[in-house]
């Protein structure tokens, strides 16, 4: 397990004039946290998530994980991607033993591993499928078992149900949140959609312009496994104050 | 066994259409009194040129000139090809010298082989290696530019770099175009073999000219046909290769 934290964060892309995607943003995520960031497209939130990935690095500031600044990917940080990134050549089995295959594991343990995972997301039948076999909500939950396959401290989600249809959406959400519940895993989630951020974080943080704008502590009671919390006063009021915050940022939610 | 072997690879448009073909070919050569032979004529010269062994040895000599032109083609093109696509660099830099080759002539370029390589072996696998080479490696560039940076991405987190990031993402990734590539730049070596050949008057090129010298259009024809039979074979073995191992990139 490990804390997150962005001190100062700073990226500028000087592709063509420069572009700064975050501008100084700081905040911390406490061991077995799960906080997800909201913002309008462009509002550097993305990038956020790469630089705590290792796949971007900052150009001022530092993203800390266990206290440590991040230099480069590493097998305590996974990532769930929002196109899923499944390697089409490997079947279901395959890519979620990808990780396993980096770090040494020996064939018949990343076997094992793999198909653990493979059952826990639902998907034992489909170790020997290739992606190109599934539908899209099966293809995110192998995404999920190759990231949940290498044992994270940290598991990065950047708008993983965003490609999904409403229905496999609120399943994913759920069956996320049963894992998480379970395993205490610290929790970057990246969305644009309001609902889910309240249904999931312990905490939302707003980004607009390369900013952190706003920092909601969201108090619903775990498990939150049921339908009804989108009903309560409670949700409909944190979802209008986030709203109001986005607005002002100018998403026009 | 082989005919529904060969219904399940075969269309029954595709069928027809060459059995059409071939219908106006024969009765187009008998109506015009051999003036093209009808396809009967230049299939009974096809097996007179292999009967009499007059076939055999270009068919040898050829094979050896398009194996190793085409091996040493995809000895060079493909990692060039690969570097062009991997590198931004790389493709500044050598992308002007094979954009220029590719658009020139290889055949204005023979004459001057000639005088360089002699008319040996090593004139044959130069034309040969020339045809193909920037075919393999603009085609393998444009596989490499095309893989998926999601999936490099993906590759990197999960704990490749270097070598096996390129082992273990990049190349399974590009696989369907270095087939691709290689279908292409086969099908190019057998031109090259046959242009070089004409130019010096040897194997398919010599006779051809001498089939033409005695107005023989019927075996002339008949090595034609041996000559696509050549690449069509050559190209169909690649497709199945690309079927067999790359056939996740069709879907």
């Amino acid at each position: 397990m490990a804390d997150l934290a962005a001190r100062d964060l700073v990226k500028t892309y000087d592709a063509g004039g420069s572009v700064r995607a975050l501008e100084g943003v700081s905040f911390d995520v406490a061991d077995g946290e799960f906080v997800v960031v909201v913002g309008p497209s462009g509002s550097g939130k993305s990038t956020l998530l790469s630089a705590f990935a290792g796949l971007v690095e900052p150009t001022a500031g530092a993203a800390l994980v266990g206290g440590e600044p991040v230099e480069g990917p590493g097998p305590d940080r996974a990532v769930v991607f929002q196109s899923f990134e499944l390697f089409p050549w490997r079947t279901a089995r395959e890519n979620v033993a990808f990780g396993l295959e980096r770090m040494g594991v020996p064939a018949d343990e990343r076997r094992e591993r793999a198909d653990r995972q493979l059952e826990r997301v639902g998907l034992a039948d489909h170790a020997d499928r290739y992606p190109g076999t599934l539908s899209g909500g099966q293809q995110q939950r192998v995404g999920l078992a190759r990231a949940l396959a290498v044992d994270p401290d940290v598991l990065l989600m950047d708008e993983p149900f965003g490609a999904l249809d409403a229905r496999t959406r609120a399943t994913q959400r759920r069956e996320l949140l049963h894992i998480w519940e379970r395993e205490g895993t610290t929790v970057l989630f990246v969305t644009h959609d309001i609902d889910e951020a309240l249904l999931l974080g312990d905490r939302v943080l707003v980004l607009g312009g390369g900013r952190l704008v706003d920092s909601v502590d969201v108090g619903f009671e775990r498990p939150r496994g049921g339908r009804d919390l989108e009903l309560t006063d409670e949700f409909l009021a944190a979802k209008r104050r986030l709203r109001e915050v986005l607005r002002g940022v100018g998403e026009s939610a | 066994m082989s005919v529904s072997r060969r219904r399940r690879e075969l269309s029954p448009a595709a069928v027809v259409g060459v059995g059409a073909l071939l219908l106006a070919w024969e009765v187009g050569g008998r109506a015009t009194g051999n003036a093209l032979p009808p396809v009967s004529d230049v299939a009974g010269a096809l097996v007179s040129l292999y009967a009499s062994g007059a076939m055999l040895g270009p068919l040898a000599g050829g094979l050896t000139r398009l194996g190793l032109g085409f091996l040493a083609a995809v000895a060079v093109g493909v990692p060039v090809g690969a570097a062009m696509g991997a590198s931004d660099a790389a493709d500044a830099t050598l992308g002007t010298y094979v954009a220029v080759l590719f658009v020139t002539s290889v055949s204005s370029l023979l004459p001057f082989l000639i005088l360089l390589a002699g008319t040996g072996l090593g004139f044959h696998v130069s034309v040969v290696f020339l045809f193909a080479v920037f075919h393999v490696a603009l085609t393998v560039r444009d596989g490499v530019r095309s893989v998926d940076p999601g999936l490099l991405r993906a590759g990197r987190v999960f704990g490749a770099d270097g070598a096996t990031l390129v082992r273990q993402v990049l190349l399974p990734a590009s696989l369907p175009f270095l087939l691709a590539a290689l279908r292409v730049g086969f099908v190019r070596a057998v031109k090259g073999v046959v242009v070089a050949e004409l130019w010096i008057y040897a194997g398919f090129g010599s006779l051809l000219r001498s089939f033409q010298q005695f107005s023989r259009t019927d075996a002339a024809l008949a090595v034609v046909v041996q000559l696509m039979l050549l690449a069509v074979l050559g190209s169909g073995l690649i497709r199945a290769a690309e079927r067999r191992y790359a056939g996740w990139g069709a879907r």
